[in-house]
């Protein structure tokens, strides 16, 4: 029997809680009560979660937080259910998703079928158009129904009703719960929202210590950080947390943001102020093949790794030399796996902090830059990699491709900040490459509409302590705009100020600084309509 | 092009050379008479943990992004700051006896234990001896917890210059 | 080999330049034409990476992305039926 799990860490202790049993395709699984149907189903060595709608390439997951649709099974009878954050319970039924025609998959790989223009061929004559559109449909994923309609009412489901607050916080990471834990220190009444089963964001896998300023996380681990800000939360009793609950849209008309529940359900709620610290999504690379179970993103083996304490494999490299592959590197260091190098194309330098790259170099993991990933070898999972020299001019030096052995292949190549919710809002969206990405146009007081704050990654690719300082900065805004402040507000956002651009104060964060300056404006709304 | 072409910014390592026009080790003289911590991280990034855990201000950190510059005089050998460095990038280094001995941060299995005996790892990666694991080595309480302080003894004094990682060697 | 860009829809990097020679060169039509960003993920992997084709193909840098219309992510018609509660919430709070 396949068993993935580490089970001896030299930081983590795994209490995974409860083992049950759940069932794939009829067959029993060893599971437990902590873990994702995809992390429960990776450590008993699935690998091929399911397959992609066109060319039924197969296709393991990949994000493992719930942002793609890698993992989608049918779960208890309820299709295209993410299983990357859906929890486990005892007894689950978990059947791989067909789309008609799997059969022809090898056969479909070899030919370029041309996007959406189907339902134009063959209308005519009259007597090829049925039979043709059967074929179509068989060949382009869009399926049948099946005779009974599946039962999947839940005892929850449908609008959970509305709800009223002062401070609507979507997002449960350091920039949220900092938010949270200001404002609620002073009376705000709060609804703070989270999509995973805890609060904490990226601060749960964390298990390195924190650079910055010893008053704050310095030298402190990631999740232990975590932890603490979750237990101060917990004594504030107007501060009401919801999990596994994500927000899908807002409505600036009715003032309505919409949340997804847990059991086929939503709930509505009304704020007078909101944060977004949604965070950021992971980039990815397009190289030959670049589907297949087995490439993975970094922040998505790091979920495994720390959080659920599976291995994504026996040896694997990683692509990028920015903070994120170097950290992943070193987990999987400590995790006992095999990391056979760490590639990029970067000519100038290592792209994160030299002394990531320094702690793992001295473990025999190679650095080699000025190369690049040219495609990944494998039919049905990753087996190995193609790489290749660049020249400066980053084309390929001929007849430099070599093959590297490896189950894993990581994408560690940067963040970019989520951009719909915030765009929901109607603010002034910029496009800066120094920040990440897609972000709104913010004012001083970290306001990108009139009553919707923003803080974090998702205005700004940075690191978790300038998240917090950030989050803690719009919560105290927000109070004093609610009015529920007292003469604490002020001296608190100075410190905060004065922390934020301390820690904004090497060479690596000149262009950042820059760049928040310019898309800074004094209110908000002189620059909206 | 060989990693001798590359500047240990490309290379993710630096060559003790390189490190020896940094200033990054005391002399020869004080490494023979005591154990001192020396620093080896050359970048400014925002952190400070090592100037504030010195209990004798040996660490000189002008604000947060400045690189910690050692007051080798000063120095005690305590471990405090290798312990606590988030890059864990400060080490002990001593030629005392005519063996090396260096203290580094660990964090890996199997746990290290006094007297066992481990595979040496200079900055590169490259294996370049054997030693053996002495006192002071302990787990390290605080925010860092559970990260270990090992100290390692090799029988060639000029190593000690290289060593910064070990592999142990399984009983 | 494939390069898959869109991994919703199966639409590789060789569709979305096809569909950009073929005339689709603003950002709205190529959605339309190959259907990146309009699958389960709405865009969160591929977004980025259309906007660096579409980028380098008509070789102006794009800076915008496709229009976002609520949800953002997949939710059921079942979840969204209401039952007849006034205006109480049956969230434990």
């Amino acid at each position: 029997m396949t068993d993935l799990r580490i089970y001896e860490h030299p930081i983590l202790e795994f209490n995974r809680g409860k083992e049950i049993t759940i069932f794939l395709d009829d067959k029993p699984m060893k599971a437990f009560k902590s873990e994702t149907v995809a992390a429960a189903l990776y450590a008993n060595g699935l690998k091929e979660f399911s397959r992609s709608i066109k060319y039924r390439r197969p296709r393991g997951f990949f994000c493992a937080i719930g942002r793609c649709s890698a993992c989608m099974m049918e779960v208890d009878g309820v299709p295209n259910v993410r299983t990357c954050v859906t929890m486990c319970k005892d007894g689950m039924r978990i059947k791989k998703q067909k789309y008609p025609a799997d059969y022809l998959s090898p056969f479909l790989n070899l030919m370029k079928l041309p996007p959406a223009r189907y339902m134009r061929l063959m209308t005519r004559p009259g007597f090829i158009y049925n039979p043709a559109m059967k074929v179509m449909r068989e060949l382009t994923g869009l399926g049948t129904f099946k005779k009974e309609l599946p039962e999947y009412k839940s005892s929850n489901m449908g609008c959970e009703g509305t709800l009223e607050t002062e401070f609507l916080i979507i997002g449960g990471g350091p920039a949220g719960m900092q938010a949270a834990i200001e404002a609620g220190k002073r009376g705000v009444e709060i609804i703070i929202v989270d999509d995973k089963d805890r609060l904490g964001g990226q601060l749960v896998k964390q298990t390195h210590t924190f650079f910055s300023d010893v008053k704050y996380a310095a030298g402190k681990r990631g999740f232990k950080l975590g932890e603490q800000m979750i237990a101060q939360l917990s004594q504030l009793p107007n501060v009401k947390v919801l999990t596994e609950t994500s927000a899908v849209g807002y409505y600036p008309n009715e003032n309505i943001m919409l949340m997804k529940r847990p059991g086929n359900a939503t709930l509505k709620v009304r704020a007078h102020k909101y944060l977004v610290s949604t965070g950021a999504y992971e980039k990815t690379l397009v190289f030959e093949n670049n589907d297949l179970p087995g490439v993975y993103g970094a922040g998505g083996v790091q979920t495994l790794l720390n959080v659920f304490g599976i291995k994504p494999g026996n040896r694997g490299i990683l692509l990028g030399t920015g903070n994120v592959a170097l950290m992943v590197a070193y987990h999987l260091i400590q995790a006992g796996i095999e990391v056979a190098g760490v590639y990029a194309p970067s000519f100038r330098r290592v792209r994160g902090y030299f002394v990531h790259a320094a702690k793992i170099q001295r473990h025999g993991v190679p650095i080699i830059t000025r190369h690049t990933i040219v495609k990944a070898l494998g039919r049905k999972e990753v087996t190995g990699a193609i790489m290749t020299k660049l020249n400066p001019d980053y084309t390929h030096v001929k007849g430099s491709e070599f093959r590297v052995d490896c189950d894993f292949i990581c994408i560690g190549v940067g963040l970019n900040p989520a951009y719909d919710l915030v765009q929901l809002f109607n603010p002034k969206m910029v496009n800066v490459s120094a920040l990440g990405g897609m972000v709104p146009i913010r004012d001083k007081t970290f306001r990108f509409t009139k009553n919707a704050y923003i803080a974090g990654d998702c205005g700004s690719i940075e690191e978790a302590t300038t998240a917090m300082l950030e989050g803690g900065l719009a919560g105290l805004y927000a109070t004093a705009t609610l009015n529920k402040g007292d003469e604490s507000v002020e001296a608190k956002i100075d410190e905060y100020t004065h922390a934020l651009e301390e820690d904004r104060g090497s060479p690596f964060s000149t262009r950042l600084k820059a760049a928040i300056k310019e898309i800074t404006v004094e209110n908000i709304e002189e620059v909206l309509d | 092009m060989s990693n001798e072409e590359l500047n240990a910014m490309q290379r993710g390592f630096h060559r003790k050379d390189e490190l020896e026009d940094l200033n990054v080790f005391p002399s020869r003289d004080k490494l023979m008479e005591k154990r001192v911590a020396l620093i080896e991280c050359v970048e400014e990034i925002p952190c400070n943990p090592c100037g504030v855990v010195c209990r004798v201000n040996a660490i000189d950190k002008e604000n947060l992004c400045t690189l910690g510059k050692i007051d080798w005089d000063k120095c005690t050998g305590c471990t405090m700051c290798v312990a606590v460095c988030p890059g864990l990038s400060i080490f002990l280094q001593s030629m005392k006896n005519g063996k090396g001995y260096v203290t580094m941060p660990y964090e890996l299995l199997p746990a290290p234990k006094v007297g066992m005996r481990v595979r040496l790892r200079d900055r590169s990666g490259k294996f370049v001896g054997e030693g053996r694991i002495v006192n002071p080595t302990y787990q390290a309480r605080g925010d860092a917890y559970p990260r270990w302080v090992v100290t390692v003894e090799m029988d060639d004094p000029e190593l000690s210059y290289e060593v910064r990682a070990i592999q142990v060697l399984e009983e | 080999m494939k390069k898959i860009v869109c991994r919703c829809h199966d639409v590789t990097e060789s569709d979305i330049e096809s569909a950009i020679d073929s005339g689709y060169d603003d950002f709205e039509t190529l959605k339309r034409i190959t259907g990146v960003t309009t699958g389960h993920c709405q865009g969160k992997t591929c977004m980025l990476l259309t906007q660096g084709i579409l980028s380098r193909k008509i070789g102006k840098t794009v800076t915008n992305t496709t229009r976002i219309r609520a949800p953002v992510d997949p939710i059921t018609l079942g979840s969204l039926v209401t039952h007849k509660q006034k205006n109480k919430s049956r969230v434990n709070t």
